[in-house]
């Protein structure tokens, strides 16, 4: 059983990766360069596919297959000294960017995706976006991160209640009311206890 | 570290240790360590259930078995389920009724056998230490995705703070710390659920996307013979698990115990379909995580609101600490009462039994540290194999000895034993033929013990009328 339950345990071979993304105002240009740990002919990436949004690779940007269901493609990096490159146009929705995500994984235990945004807008919050920003120099907001996130989600503006913002004045009224609500009951039981 | 994980952690323990502390003042007797005075009613008592069900081998275990596999592994819960209401119906009101302590105190008067007894004991110790080493592991793999910190330091914390309070409350303390576990981690994962929808863009196009990395994920990874297999470790193991028994004597009646089991269902059924969410919503967002153990902790650090994030992490921490206390409850019991004070100092005194189980549970606390950090499979697959043991050496004389009169001792040892040994020669021979055969070996080590205890109780001399008494109290032989 447990060969059968085993997980996909692949060889950690991403080293590094570094994605930046620049939002102008009709279209949005990824460039993504992936350091393997070793060498290797090409790399296998995979891109979801979003609604309302159209994805235009740059030409040597490997090879682009669709996958089946049409829910994004298949890539076929090619690596030369232990890196990839790949450089594409998103039009359309700009609200979620995808992002190629390699079939390697990276090492957990450290933070070598590097995720920087150009050209998001400077009222936005951006920790509600996915992944959490944070603001860099010269306008980029950044993350770092462990892993290769399979596209970024601009952060809402100001003003506008996102699901995390609701999700987390749930949580919090929750936890009150809980706490509220157990006190009572202890004290009700102690009441009835000692009539 | 985050400071608002810092925050929630922080008070998290400062309230565990609060109740550790407030409860050592109300332990007296070894009932009272190990029964809570049998005062939980039915809904703490279904939230204890079903914390001590939910544990790192789901939160942890299966939500990343769903990220790795997809749907398929969810039929599982209807073993889980099944054997719950086994349980209900079959076992857990007689052993209520009954009243001892652990199961090895049930084996040891329904057959009549102190060496029955003492075999119950050792395989409650062999099997459940197995299962502390997935809880470890499953730490390890938090630490590691979420604090960047050894898994050795992790697994060293979580012994440190769990023993702390097992050793000075028992099961007072742990049941309501449990209940406050488990609407920690219904909260987390039922609130992580639309977060993680709301980013990945919708139910449609986070299916699209799993069918194209993986037909299999929203279809069957998994045939029905492997889901059979996978449910009837489960329920199987449920149906006579020694843990969840223990938490059925702390009950006020056998009523309760009914009930608190459907309240148990109830946590259990939403916690696994926002499981399941999780884990395929995480696969869409980092489709290549190095390992699927770490699809939880990912999540809850790098998706979802610090606080929420927060909750959760704190909540799988919980559920480890839970199920850690629940199972060094039982071992620790299996060793003062079941083995010193049976076969060692029998005339022991219950301050001698209290001492000793408390250091025995430190010392069981230790010993999986070193097996998790071998890391011989992931979390799930050794939740999976510690439950086929559990089934194939405990639901025969539990389950069927409690609803089969002609059980004998005899019959007893040998259907534990022919069990146990069947699983786990299956396990390393027979198993490499599962995927074309579809035996599985709980399946086998099932069967074994079925067929020895019937054959050998049935030419083996009755258990006394005295001991059948309390179990059978409808008729007369």
């Amino acid at each position: 059983m447990l060969g059968l339950l085993a997980g996909a345990a692949v060889a950690l071979q991403l080293a590094a990766a570094d994605v930046t993304i620049e939002i102008h105002p009709d279209s949005a240009v990824v460039q993504a360069r992936y350091e393997l740990a070793a060498e290797r002919d090409s790399v296998r990436l995979s891109l979801i596919r979003l609604r309302g949004v159209s994805v235009t690779p740059d030409p040597g940007s490997g090879r682009w297959l669709p996958m089946t269901g049409g829910g994004g493609y298949w890539i076929t990096a090619y690596s030369a000294q232990r890196t990839a490159y790949l450089r594409y146009v998103v039009t359309g929705d700009l609200s979620r960017i995808p992002v190629a995500v390699p079939e390697i994984p990276a090492d957990p235990a450290e933070e070598g995706v590097a995720l920087r945004v150009l050209g998001v807008n400077s009222t936005a919050r951006l920790r509600d976006g996915f992944p959490r920003l944070e603001p860099g120099r010269d306008g980029w907001a950044v993350a770092r991160l462990a892993n290769v996130p399979s596209f970024v989600r601009l952060p809402p503006e100001t003003g506008v209640l996102s699901a995390s913002g609701a999700a987390q004045t749930f949580v919090v009224l929750l936890v009150a009311g809980s706490s509220v609500a157990w006190a009572l009951y202890g004290w009700r039981r102690r009441r009835v206890g000692a009539v | 570290m985050d400071p608002t994980l810092l925050v929630v952690l922080i008070s998290y323990f400062a309230l565990v240790v609060g109740i550790g502390i407030w409860s050592a003042f109300r332990t007296r007797t070894e009932e009272d360590f190990l029964a809570a005075g049998r005062t939980i009613g039915p809904f703490v008592g279904g939230a204890v259930l079903a914390a001590t069900q939910i544990s790192a081998g789901t939160v942890v275990g299966t939500l990343g078995r769903h990220y790795l596999t997809g749907v398929s592994f969810w039929w599982a819960w209807f073993g889980v389920w099944s054997g719950w209401l086994v349980s209900a119906l079959f076992v857990a009101p007689k052993l209520r009724r009954f009243g001892a302590l652990t199961v090895p105190d049930y084996i040891a008067v329904r057959y009549n056998s102190e060496r029955a007894r003492a075999l119950a004991g050792i395989l409650i110790l062999i099997s459940y230490t197995i299962y502390l080493v997935a809880q470890f592991q499953a730490s390890g793999e938090i630490a590691l995705a979420v604090f960047g910190i050894r898994p050795l330091t992790a697994m060293l914390v979580i012994v440190a703070s769990t023993a702390f309070y097992t050793l000075l409350g028992g099961v007072r303390s742990s049941s309501y710390i449990e209940f406050l576990q488990t609407l920690i981690m219904v909260a987390g994962v039922v609130v992580a659920v639309p977060v993680l929808l709301d980013h990945a863009g919708g139910v449609a196009q986070s299916i699209s996307f799993l069918e194209g990395l993986d037909g299999r994920l929203i279809g069957w990874y998994y045939g029905p013979k492997e889901i059979i297999a996978f449910g009837a470790a489960f329920g199987l193991s449920i149906a006579a698990a020694p843990y969840e028994m223990t938490r059925f004597y702390s009950m006020r009646d056998e009523r309760t115990v009914k009930q608190a089991i459907a309240v148990s269902i109830g946590f259990q059924l939403i916690i696994g379909l926002a499981v399941l969410a999780i884990g395929l919503l995480t696969r869409v967002l980092f489709p290549a995580l190095a390992s699927e153990d770490q699809a939880s902790s990912i999540m809850a650090f790098e998706v979802l609101p610090p606080i929420v994030g927060a909750l959760l992490i704190v909540a799988m921490l919980s559920a480890i600490m839970s199920t850690v206390n629940s199972i060094l409850l039982v071992t620790g019991a299996a060793v003062a009462h079941d083995l010193y004070g049976k076969f060692v100092r029998p005339m022991a005194s219950q301050a001698q039994l209290v001492f000793v189980n408390r250091v025995s549970i430190v010392a069981l606390a230790l010993i999986p540290v070193f097996f998790a950090l071998q890391k011989y499979g992931d979390v799930q697959a050794i939740v999976v194999e510690q439950t086929k043991f559990i089934a194939s050496f405990f639901f025969v004389p539990v389950v069927i000895g409690l609803n089969w009169r002609r059980g004998t001792a005899a019959g007893a040892v040998a259907g534990m034993f022919g069990g146990f040994l069947a699983c786990l020669v299956w396990e390393f021979t027979g198993q490499r033929g599962f995927a074309t055969h579809g035996i599985d070996a709980v399946e086998v080590g099932v069967v074994t013990s079925l067929i020895l205890f019937v054959v050998v109780s049935r030419y083996t001399r009755p258990v006394p009328e005295e001991n059948l008494r309390v179990f059978f109290p409808e008729r007369g032989r």
